[in-house]
């Protein structure tokens, strides 16, 4: 076997798999790092600029909702910025076209147009998001970030919405109130003892941590009805 | 055992389709994603240009890519109201230009100029009357280009 053979037989098997990956990476999944502080509690949480890209975290980010473009509240997506069309931002979504949104630094509230979705990164202090640009088409997202797999102490961390949390805890906090206040009339006697009242309290005394135990494992749709 | 030989011949070969198969498959989402796609262009909004019942273009992808449009350019873009849909518009303004436009072409020949921001190009339909363009939207933001049409099909 000649030489000229043996490389074109690398050549060609490089291609290929260039070919493969690139198609599996446009369509289906890629990784990327992520750099800087914006998400700052989800992602890098505590990092050194010394250490560099080696400890930074890296995402797996799923082309496959690019098909229909549909997101829901609390994603954390990847985009052109819309400022400089080689830079990537990754940032979370927190309003869905048609929902109104309070602009920070004034008292007016604005509408998200149609096909388009406002963007923040987790750490307000430090990011720059659609506070200073506005709302960003849909059309710029390049995808959807869904785990962390780099660092291996930080793989399978949660990247679910700190929004949800909150709404975690105020629910079970609100659950809680209620229990107390309905076991407090029970026990100065204003509410009559009843089978209905009794079932209501069974009910609530039940749901409450399954509320709560919902909420944190990031139950989409039972968190949207209440909002 | 020459069954059995005979079955993992089958199963090679098979094995070997299905690659060749999703080869083909990575070769043309490559061509079609790096270098040019078809596409098919309706509607009145670029009306001298495209006709109405709908004309075959290609558009190819490596200029917008390495930012070598210009205005006049016909560009195929992602529309920033829906993002499901791309639409064929002509670039007008690139950032820092100042454009001028009217503002209801219908009613009246009231124009306003604008300075494009940074990272966002203007666009218009060639038929101002029948167009829903940067007029409507304002500036779009350069990462929602897709490509250049660079080829009309002839029909």
């Amino acid at each position: 076997m000649g030489t000229p053979s043996f490389l074109w037989n690398i050549c060609k098997s490089s291609f290929t798999f260039g070919l493969i990956g690139l198609t599996i990476s446009d369509r289906f999944a890629s990784i990327v790092p992520v750099r800087g502080f914006s998400m700052s509690p989800t992602f890098n949480p505590d990092n050194s600029i010394l250490l560099g890209s080696f400890t930074d975290d890296h995402v797996l980010v799923e082309k496959h909702c690019l098909k229909d473009y549909k997101f829901s509240l609390g994603d954390v997506v990847v985009f052109c910025s819309p400022s400089s069309y080689k830079e990537k931002h990754i940032k979370r979504i927190t309003a869905m076209p048609g929902d109104w949104i309070s602009v920070p630094y004034s008292y007016d509230a604005v509408k998200i147009p149609e096909g388009h979705c406002w963007v923040e990164g987790d750490n307000p202090t430090n990011s720059l998001d659609s506070r200073s640009f506005g709302p960003i088409p849909l059309g710029l997202i390049r995808g959807r970030a869904t785990h962390i797999v780099w660092p291996p102490q930080r793989v399978g961390k949660s990247i679910q919405s700190f929004l949800e949390v909150d709404l975690a805890s105020k629910v079970s906090k609100f659950f809680v109130a209620f229990y107390s206040f309905v076991f407090s009339m029970r026990i100065f006697e204003f509410m009559p003892r009843g089978s209905e009242s009794d079932c209501s309290l069974m009910v609530v005394s039940f749901l409450s941590p399954l509320m709560f135990v919902l909420f944190r494992r990031g139950a989409y749709p039972f968190s949207l009805p209440i909002l | 055992m020459s069954k059995f030989q005979q079955w993992a011949f089958i199963l090679k070969d098979a094995l070997d389709k299905t690659f060749l198969v999703a080869k083909c498959f990575c070769a043309l989402h490559v061509t079609n994603t790096y270098l040019c796609s078809p596409g098919l262009v309706l509607g009145p909004s670029m009306l001298p240009t495209f006709g109405l019942s709908g004309e075959l273009v290609l558009y190819e992808r490596i200029s917008t890519r390495y930012g070598k449009v210009g205005s006049g350019d016909v560009v195929v873009i992602r529309s920033p109201e829906n993002p499901r849909k791309v639409v064929t518009k002509r670039i007008i303004g690139m950032e820092g230009d100042s454009v001028t436009y009217v503002v209801d072409p219908k009613n009246s020949d009231r124009t306003e100029t604008i300075v494009v921001p940074k990272g966002h190009i203007w666009i218009e339909g060639d038929n101002i009357y029948l167009s829903n363009d940067s007029r409507k939207f304002g500036p779009v933001p350069y990462g929602l280009l897709q490509g250049k049409v660079f080829w009309k099909v002839s029909t």
